[in-house]
């Protein structure tokens, strides 16, 4: 961990900032991620990354293109855009200091991408300390070199973004993590039937493939902690079913198909145990476990109101859920020791979709109504205070980063749902590439296992 | 039995007009230079006997949609929607072997799944008032899509209206 003391470049306005951050992001290469500051003034760390690639510096796979991308995409760095940078060096020893001093930038990222002729690209990567170096030459903070398939790089890069994430903030980075969501398609010869897909995606939209491609609606994804599967429901048969699928093979598992609603499906945090919504034939659906192991199962609530969208606490020992009992939808929190389930949100009409934020045991996301509309907020448990971060109005599905950094969720942009992040400080808020059709209720996946 | 036959007819007639179109809309033929003739004809697309059914029965029952639209956040039976549910009942106690399908809808705002909480209390209310009508429980079954499947794109109250509903279907006519 560092401090960072003001610096010239932290010193420009925030307009300058905001437009020379949107005029990168207009660059066509990059058109498809739309990053946009929504309030205040973010504390961000000035950083440049040179091009990797020798040969073709300025190409869009370029890893430094991705890495800055990713930076940027945190929220938390500020990456100066290629055209403005003094020098393009591959080596330390290139680095002209006096070329560099004056820009205000604390860190500079520099590289080499080489292909060895065997399908396989050598890299190498070097941190530099531009801000707290006294002498002539920067401070090397990092050094790494990795030897990987060609068709790894981009992924490579994103590890790379890692590393440098966590060198710098001193927190785990999730640039290599990965985000599951649904798409919904018309179909290509009859547009009034629908194609929807439970899709796979890295964490910056590519990459994407489908992992289940059904006529009828899927919903819910949840991520096992170990990332190595997903539960889903599935209306394939018209009637909702609880499936989980290999994340690596596609492999399926037929978990729950009771009468009535089976939804919500919630991996416990030890994988062992999913937290679901059943009705058991009847109207409204209950909370229930389901072991994954014996297939035992659970209730845990027992009352004529809809109780869903169970989360677990990171301890295992506690559930939050949505439950209309008190009249309108609000969050409860259940003890799996006493059954004891006591109301958590007193602070608006409505309240559902909780999550703990990963890292933090008083804090949860959720989706709130206000006089706005239907939004991602922030409630803490400690102060009982609720901090809205999107503006939106037409918010769903929230899910936050393993990190709690950053939550993803699904929005309506001129008639069609698209994913949005939002920091869950509320100063960053980013839209993820468009794909055909709508995109929604999307899961952030756990650090990579 | 009249009604089967019925159905069998209209089923004769769609499938003759199905073919009627395929040949004088979808066929298409190109001449090009030096006598040489290309023809290319549509295949057509495939039936879709789902909504055909739905079509049908809709025809059979003299209604024009077998939907029941509700109220913001209401799960409760309008009077327009009586005769309605009148018609399907009386149908289903004509024809035992009959069955239905009962969706419960709600509209997209908020959570996917507390809305299939709110989408089954609608499918369950069209349920209790058929089963008050007469139908027999063995003849009805009951889903709720939440916001899975809006009925109209667009968000504005005049889709989310059309959202909130429990569309009826035959999976059998009986």
């Amino acid at each position: 961990m560092r401090k960072y003391a003001p610096n010239k470049f932290r010193s420009l306005t925030v307009a300058a900032r905001c437009l020379a951050l949107m005029l990168f992001f207009c660059k066509p290469a990059l058109a498809a991620l739309d990053i946009e500051i929504t309030r205040g003034v973010v504390r961000t760390i000035p950083i440049a990354i040179a091009p990797f690639d020798v040969s073709n510096p300025n190409g869009p796979n370029d890893m430094a293109r991705i890495i800055a991308n990713d930076l940027n995409h945190s929220g938390q760095f500020q990456v100066m855009p290629q055209n403005r940078l003094p020098q393009q060096p591959h080596d330390a020893d290139a680095i002209s200091s006096d070329l560099w001093k004056t820009l205000g930038l604390d860190d500079l990222v520099i590289g080499r991408a080489v292909p060895t002729g065997s399908g396989q690209t050598k890299v190498d990567m070097t941190l530099l300390d531009l801000f707290h170096s006294t002498q002539s030459t920067p401070t090397i903070l990092m050094q790494r070199s990795y030897t990987v398939a060609n068709s790894q790089t981009r992924a490579l890069a994103h590890h790379i973004s890692d590393v440098i994430y966590e060198k710098l903030t001193g927190e785990k980075g999730v640039f290599s993590t990965r985000l599951a969501y649904v798409t919904v398609q018309p179909m290509p010869n009859n547009p009034r039937h629908k194609l929807y897909s439970l899709m796979v995606a890295d964490v910056d939209g590519h990459n994407a493939k489908p992992l289940l491609t059904s006529t009828q609606p899927i919903m819910s994804p949840d991520w096992s902690p170990d990332g190595g599967s997903i539960a889903y429901v599935s209306f394939e048969t018209k009637l909702p079913q609880i499936f989980t699928s290999d994340v690596a093979t596609g492999r399926r598992r037929l978990i729950s198909s009771f009468a009535g609603i089976n939804g919500a499906p919630a991996f416990s945090p030890d994988g062992r145990s999913l937290a679901v919504a059943l009705s058991m034939g009847r109207t409204n659906p209950n909370i229930y476990t389901i072991d994954l192991g014996s297939g035992r199962l659970t209730q845990l609530t027992n009352d004529a109101a809809i109780n869903t969208e169970p989360s677990w606490a990171p301890d295992g020992q506690s559930l939050l859920f949505t439950s209309d009992r008190g009249g309108a939808p609000q969050i409860y929190r259940i003890d799996l020791g006493s059954l004891q389930a006591q109301r958590i949100t007193y602070i608006g009409a409505y309240n559902a979709s909780a999550a703990y934020l990963p890292g933090s045991s008083t804090k949860i996301s959720l989706l709130h109504r206000d006089d706005r509309g239907f939004n991602i907020a922030i409630y803490d448990l400690q102060s009982g205070t609720m901090q809205t971060l999107t503006q939106g109005g037409s918010i769903e599905s929230p899910s936050p980063a393993p990190n709690g950094r950053m939550i993803v969720y699904s929005t309506n942009v001129g008639g069609r749902r698209m994913l949005g992040m939002v920091s869950s400080n509320g100063q960053v808020n980013i839209r993820l590439p468009e794909v055909s059709g709508d995109a929604q209720a999307p899961a952030w996946s756990p650090y990579k296992g | 039995m009249k009604a089967s036959l019925k159905w069998a007819m209209m089923l004769l007639i769609a499938v003759a007009l199905a073919a009627c179109s395929s040949k004088s809309d979808d066929k298409n033929t190109t001449s090009v230079v030096g006598g040489d003739q290309a023809t290319s004809a549509g295949v057509g697309s495939n039936p879709d006997f789902d909504d055909s059914m739905d079509a049908r029965m809709a025809k059979i029952l003299g209604i024009e949609k077998n939907t029941v639209y509700f109220d913001f956040d209401r799960d409760v039976i309008k009077a327009d929607y009586v005769p309605l549910l009148q018609t399907n009942a009386d149908y289903l106690k004509k024809h035992p072997k009959a069955r239905i399908l009962i969706a419960g809808n709600a509209d997209p705002r908020g959570s996917r799944e507390y809305n299939i909480g709110l989408g089954q209390r609608r499918a369950d209310v069209v349920r209790q008032r058929l089963s008050m009508m007469g139908v027999a429980a063995n003849q009805m079954r009951t889903v709720s899509y939440g916001s899975e499947k809006p009925a109209v794109s667009g968000n504005d109250d005049y889709a989310y209206s059309q959202d909130r509903r429990g569309d009826i279907t035959y999976d059998n006519a009986g």
